[in-house]
């Protein structure tokens, strides 16, 4: 009896497959339309500030600075069956770099939203969604 | 209770401890979208300006100064596969990894584009982001020459 019992639950533990998602983001998500406002040779680093806050990273580029914004979003899924195991990490950013002149006249302005297009999914899956 | 009854609950008590020792892992990370190749060659050295190179690669992900009043930005991207038989599951130290603007991971490819004074493309290097970093990721020294 005992031996029938214990089969069953080897069976019944090697059958339990355990699984987990996890989901990680750092600062607030940026929208196309924070910056759609500022305008090369008008906007000025304090309009900026103004409007989305300190930057992340200021960086002197010799007369010129560049300020950096940026959300970053990380999903993680993962599932282990007793001696089997799949981990899979994907993360996006959404990202705002700012170019000024030597009087803090914005120049140039670079961004990228991909911080909501990050996926739960198996090592196996296409996640470049290019 | 027989024999084969005690080695079989012996079995299932190790049986739980075991399973963490030795795994087969097949791990993925995936940070950023790579830009493809035709992308990055329609960007022609002498030719492309910093507004179409933003505009065709967006917002970079690191800035350094390059030639006092010329910028270097850098593009990077990861997708690393591994797969593997491992003798733990290093659970903690995988969820742990976790993307820094401070530190370069030394996985991450990329390209570097070089902007001259003018703001105009002077040269596009591709490879290993940490490696292109190296000549201008340094942060530029504080000015001590004013006493406090």
């Amino acid at each position: 009896m005992i031996r029938k019992i214990a089969w069953v639950a080897v069976a019944a533990l090697c059958s339990l497959p355990a699984c987990f998602m996890s989901k990680g983001s750092l600062n607030q998500p940026l929208r196309a339309h924070a910056v759609e406002g500022f305008v090369p040779g008008t906007t000025t680093a304090s309009d900026v500030t103004a409007r989305l806050g300190a930057p992340n990273e200021v960086i002197q580029l010799g007369q010129r600075t560049a300020y950096r914004y940026d959300f970053t979003n990380t999903k993680r899924a993962g599932f282990t069956l007793i001696v089997v195991t799949f981990l899979n990490e994907d993360t996006r950013s959404d990202r705002i770099w700012l170019f000024f002149d030597a009087k803090d006249v914005l120049t140039h302005a670079g961004a990228t939203f991909e911080g909501d297009e990050t996926e739960y999914s198996m090592p196996w899956d296409d996640t470049e969604g290019d | 209770m027989g024999r084969h009854g005690r080695r079989l609950i012996a079995a299932l008590a190790v049986l739980p401890l075991a399973s963490g020792c030795v795994t087969f892992g097949w791990e993925r990370e995936v940070r950023d979208v790579a830009h493809s190749a035709s992308t990055l060659d329609e960007l022609r050295p002498g030719d492309a300006s910093l507004s179409q190179c933003l505009d065709r690669l967006g917002a970079p992900l690191y800035v350094w100064e390059y030639k006092r009043d010329g910028m270097a930005l850098a593009w990077g991207w990861l997708d690393n596969d591994q797969k593997g038989f491992s003798v733990s599951v290093p659970l903690a130290e995988y969820l742990s990894a976790s993307f820094s603007y401070d530190q370069i991971d030394a996985r991450m490819r990329g390209i570097v584009l070089l902007f001259d004074e003018n703001l105009t493309l002077e040269l596009a290097q591709r490879g290993y982001l940490r490696d292109l970093s190296l000549a201008y990721a340094r942060r530029r020294p504080a000015d001590t020459s004013t006493p406090p």
